[in-house]
């Protein structure tokens, strides 16, 4: 147990096909949807009671119309929630599951280690990274309000891949090595400071637009290493238990 | 008048490892004997930065005037604790970590007196970005 760094259980918890263990996708990208759909419903069942209203007095001929103009932006706005919150679904429907998998987990400063991304759908892919990211989070009061200060202290890139096609049943694999970097800070924890290292899964395809899918990943102080990191243990760790 | 406190690590590099062995001594300066009901040391680290302070003390330890063993912290007093192995100290954008030594003397009388020695736990840093068309930013802060 490492003082405020975070447990890896998550990650160990869950074995990979080709490499050792499985990322679990960031939370956050399920909340968007989530987050999204709330907002749609609130705002259009307001909007619908006031619209049900007015469309009453307009069948009965008594019509407001300085309350129909008025209404007519928050209607907008409303179509506005449905178009977003149904792009977002689709986009999660037609941009398949991404899988993310690594040879060895917890990471360490220094260390070389292997990946594994696999990605499912039917997609002309423009381009497709995996980056590896570093982000301190910074969580302060203003007044009454909570607010969240992130800053990325480093971004790498692991793979890169332009213009392929996914095809349904056939999902895009691919293997690839990443670094984290010489005397970098570890994985850190607190109540209101945070330093998060991810695998971050980029892609733009056509229709679609830009993706974003994040695999939060652990880097642990050196002091703490199980073993050394050589290419026979990374080798030991890159085949599945 | 209060006496001037002294406050000093064995390393003067103030530079440790963890698991390293942190060691250190303290006293007050002064001729005459200055009543003192207790000493608090401190080992710790706390945040600073963008964010609010989190702290958590690794080490504490308290000694207190007792008329059969009466403090005079004009004899230096030692200290001493194994380093654990993280936090390690990080001098980020946004986020920092930092140790120290803090010792807080209560007088019989009137304030409390607060020195601090700073050292580095670890030798890590902000890394360097590289990868061609990558550039780095920071998010506007939302609630």
């Amino acid at each position: 147990m490492l003082p405020t760094v975070p447990a890896v259980d998550a990650v160990t918890d869950s074995p990979g096909v080709r490499l050792a263990y499985r990322l679990p996708i960031d939370a956050a990208s399920g909340w968007v949807s989530f987050t999204m759909a709330a907002v749609c419903l609130v705002w259009n069942t307001l909007v619908a009671v006031f619209v049900v209203q007015l469309g009453r007095g307009h069948l009965e001929g008594r019509p407001n119309w300085l309350l129909t103009w008025l209404m007519v932006p928050f209607v907008l706005a409303g179509l506005w929630t449905l178009f977003a919150l149904c792009r977002q679904v689709l986009l999660n429907l037609a941009i398949g599951p991404t899988c993310v998998e690594v040879s060895f987990h917890p990471l360490y400063a220094g260390g070389t280690f292997r990946g594994f991304i696999s990605q499912t759908g039917r997609l002309h892919v423009r381009w497709f990274q995996v980056q590896v990211v570093c982000e301190e989070q910074a969580i302060y009061q203003q007044g009454t309000d909570t607010r969240r200060a992130t800053h990325r202290v480093y971004r790498a890139m692991a793979f890169s891949q332009r213009k392929f096609d996914i095809v349904p049943h056939q999902a895009f694999q691919t293997e690839f090595e990443f670094t984290v970097p010489n005397s970098a800070m570890h994985s850190f924890v607190s109540t209101h400071n945070a330093v998060i290292w991810t695998l971050v899964v980029r892609g733009r395809v056509r229709r679609w637009g830009e993706f974003e899918r994040r695999f939060p990943i652990y880097v642990y102080p050196l002091a703490a290493k199980r073993e050394p990191i050589s290419e026979t243990s990374l080798a030991a760790a890159g085949s599945a238990p | 008048m209060t006496p001037s406190v002294r406050l000093s690590l064995d390393a003067p590099t103030a530079q440790y490892q963890s698991g390293d062995r942190l060691t250190g001594r303290y006293l007050i300066d002064s001729m005459q004997p200055w009543t003192v009901r207790a000493a608090e040391l401190s080992v710790l680290w706390y945040t600073a930065g963008a964010g609010e302070e989190d702290m958590a003390v690794h080490h504490f330890e308290r000694v207190v005037d007792d008329p059969a063993r009466p403090l005079d912290l004009r004899v230096p007093r030692r200290f001493a604790t194994v380093l654990p192995a993280s936090p390690l100290s990080y001098d980020g954008h946004i986020v920092k970590v930092c140790w120290c030594v803090r010792l807080r003397l209560f007088p019989q009388q009137g304030q409390e007196t607060v020195a601090e020695a700073a050292f580095r736990l670890g030798s890590v840093s902000v890394p360097v970005a590289h990868g061609q068309g990558l550039r780095l930013e920071t998010r506007e802060p939302h609630s």
